[in-house]
């Protein structure tokens, strides 16, 4: 082997070394690309809500003589549901401190409507609708409640009434705390 | 003989080298210029509890969108949330649905599965790919009221040219 073959020889081995390199560098060049990650935010927003269902009105029935009391505990008292889902405080206006004849324009017949609050099984103690102001909580299972309105009419009351059909409004207010 | 042999080999076998180098110079570079931006978040809005509220991803303002910039073949797939969720822990329910996902690409649109993930090819005549999100979220009745969030992750690997 002639010097000039050796130092051909020796030129292509490098050369052949270089090619193999270059061509492992190319075969990890994919390897070398990172997967990438990118994040966005899914947001909503859930407002303070309640809302009053239910129908039915509170009846005193007939009264011909002596008062009458209807507990708001009771399966005679008007009821409606309460659906909330943050907490909220309950009140009453324009609640009648007499029931008004349907025809006519004759004297009123005294009322006193009394409300209770029920959560779970357990109904708070009745107090006068006017003026009440009954919390509700949301608690962990908490964002139902039910409303119940009674009330009383006296014997007096009564006696002095002219016969007749008589009634009365009031108006339930759920107002966010 | 021997001058001609020793001149020719090593001038081809230094073309080829130089090939083997301009190729790889030229793919690799290609590949992993990837530039994916989160453009947009996906924005259920005013939710009333239990109504059901969905964004579709063709909803330009609420969808959630990214733009990958790039070149060649890859495969996105998503780490979706199962809840949003608010600070005292209380949880919306959110669903991704089989088209829920879109892809355009110039004017090649595509819908897909979140969950199953999306493959995408952008030729070199394609500047980016918009990925885009919808989604349902489900707030039960009763769901405290708060301001409710989840991340959504996408992940994109190159599969080729």
């Amino acid at each position: 082997m002639t010097r000039t073959t050796r130092i051909t020889d020796r030129v292509l081995r490098m050369v052949g070394a270089a090619v193999l390199a270059a061509s492992a560098a190319l075969v990890l060049a994919p390897g070398l690309v990172q997967a990438q990650a990118s994040q966005v935010t899914a947001t909503a927003t859930i407002a303070p809500y309640a809302a009053v269902s239910g129908s039915g009105d509170l009846s005193f029935g007939v009264l011909d003589r002596g008062g009458i009391t209807v507990d708001p505990t009771g399966g005679s008292a008007a009821q409606r549901t309460v659906n909330f889902n943050h907490n909220v405080r309950v009140t009453f206006t324009g609640v009648p401190s007499a029931l008004m004849p349907t025809s006519g324009s004759g004297a009123g017949l005294p009322v006193t409507l009394t409300c209770a609050v029920r959560t779970g099984a357990a109904w708070s103690a009745a107090t006068d609708c006017a003026g009440a102001e009954l919390d509700l909580d949301v608690g962990a299972t908490t964002t139902e409640a039910t409303l119940g309105i009674g009330g009383s009419i006296t014997a007096a009351a009564v006696t002095n009434a002219v016969a007749g059909t008589y009634e009365g409004t009031l108006t339930i207010v759920v107002t966010a705390r | 003989m021997t001058v001609g042999r020793r001149s020719r080999l090593p001038r081809t076998a230094w073309l080829v080298l130089a090939g083997v180098v301009a190729s790889g110079a030229s793919s690799a570079p290609a590949l992993s210029q990837v530039l994916v931006t989160a453009d947009q978040q996906l924005d259920f809005g005013l939710l009333t509890p239990g109504v059901p509220m969905t964004v579709v991803p063709t909803d330009v303002a609420r969808r959630a969108a990214y733009t990958v910039a790039t070149r060649g073949r890859y495969a996105i797939t998503f780490q979706l949330p199962s809840h949003l969720v608010e600070v005292h822990g209380a949880a919306v329910p959110v669903a991704f649905g089989d088209s829920d996902g879109r892809v355009e690409i110039r004017h090649r649109v595509t819908t897909f599965d979140p969950a199953a993930g999306v493959s995408i090819h952008i030729n070199p005549a394609d500047s980016d790919a918009r990925i885009y999100l919808g989604g349902t979220a489900q707030p039960a009745p009763g769901t405290p009221a708060g301001s409710y969030s989840a991340t959504i992750i996408m992940m994109i690997v190159p599969t080729g040219t």
